[in-house]
């Protein structure tokens, strides 16, 4: 009984947007001093029904709790505060910084090579396997990467669903809009790397459907672990 | 300039921990029943509210809090900090003016 009403109550305090550090320490000592009010019954000389019944009375509804913890703006999570940058803006945000920083590297690198490049020669399925690798590191990997930390960031601070859905579906659809290429051949002009954005007619069908499946891998976990969270009482 | 008036009856519960933590350190429980023991209940909330307010006067760096195990359990203790000292003596010389305040009213003789 005690259990459930504790688990009840760690579920109502991260859906009304108390941060998870919180929670964790208001469960620690809530419990500790339910377990307290517990002893002090019984050796009262309560039945162990009584003491609980008492003990749970003398601790407060969990809904008062609730209330108590939510009135108090410095407990609340910052990413409950302002969902739509946490959840649809940062996502896009965070995807153009770790794409950016990773081509940077990717060009550092190539630079301090340079005069080993200028002496090789890739044969043409190497280049081309590069290029696979980029363009599956750059719009898959990290895409889904980054809207799948979202997703585990709103799941563990039990966000409405719609946040972080916006977010991933606009980060995929930024994403399915991008086309990356890159070309290291070695030789007297050893490699480039290119980059663009738009659509066209043509494209437009493929890239929905990039959209959709990579939405669909971010936010299929998300939506699956909220619904086993679906059910629980104050 | 003349001090604003507290608002009533809000900001009790903070004087009453930070007065209780005045005295030494304490854990939730043991503030609890102190504050039964010294009100003979007339301050009776649930004990559970006792911890959101604890957990709010330390993120505003009243008190401090400091985890310990005993028995198998951790116990959270907390202490009065110096920012929490001055805020203890401005909420009880507001609480003296008001009651002053009020008591002089309830003693008037139009009230009599």
């Amino acid at each position: 009984m005690g259990e459930q009403r504790f688990a009840d109550l760690r579920e109502a305090l991260l859906r009304a947007g108390v941060s998870g550090q919180q929670v964790r320490r208001a469960i620690l000592e809530l419990e500790a001093h339910f377990q307290q009010l517990l002893h002090e019954e019984i050796n009262r000389g309560a039945s162990e029904q009584d003491a609980h019944i008492a003990a749970h009375r003398l601790l407060g509804t969990n809904e008062m709790l609730v209330l108590s913890y939510a009135a108090r703006r410095e407990l609340r999570a910052w990413s409950h505060r302002w969902r739509a940058f946490w959840f649809v803006v940062l996502p896009l945000i965070t995807y153009f910084v770790v794409s950016t920083a990773s081509v940077a590297g990717f060009l550092l690198i190539a630079g301090r090579m340079a005069p080993f490049l200028h002496t090789i020669h890739l044969a043409p399925q190497m280049t081309e396997r590069m290029d696979l690798v980029a363009r599956i590191t750059l719009l898959w990997v990290l895409p889904t990467s980054v809207c799948l930390t979202f997703a585990v960031l709103a799941y563990r601070q039990r966000i409405a669903l719609r946040w972080p859905l916006v977010g991933i579906f606009l980060t995929s659809l930024l994403v399915s809009l991008i086309n990356v290429s890159l070309k290291v051949t070695g030789g007297p002009s050893p490699g480039e790397v290119g980059a663009g954005i738009g659509f066209s007619p043509d494209s437009l069908p493929g890239q929905v459907m990039r959209a959709a499946i990579m939405t669909s891998l971010a936010a299929a976990p998300l939506w699956l672990a909220m619904r086993r969270v679906r059910d629980y009482k104050v | 300039m003349a001090p604003k008036n507290p608002k009533f009856m809000v900001g009790v519960p903070e004087l009453v921990v930070l007065s209780l933590l005045g005295e030494g350190e304490m854990y939730g429980y043991e503030i609890a029943r102190a504050i039964k023991a010294a009100t003979s209940n007339a301050l009776s909330l649930g004990e559970g509210v006792l911890y959101p307010a604890l957990h709010a006067m330390e993120s505003r760096g009243l008190v401090r809090a400091r985890p310990s195990k005993v028995e198998g359990r951790v116990r959270v203790y907390y202490t009065l900090t110096s920012k929490g000292k001055k805020r203890r003596a401005r909420l009880t010389a507001d609480w003296q003016r008001m009651s002053v305040s009020v008591n002089s009213i309830l003693g008037s003789p139009s009230h009599g």
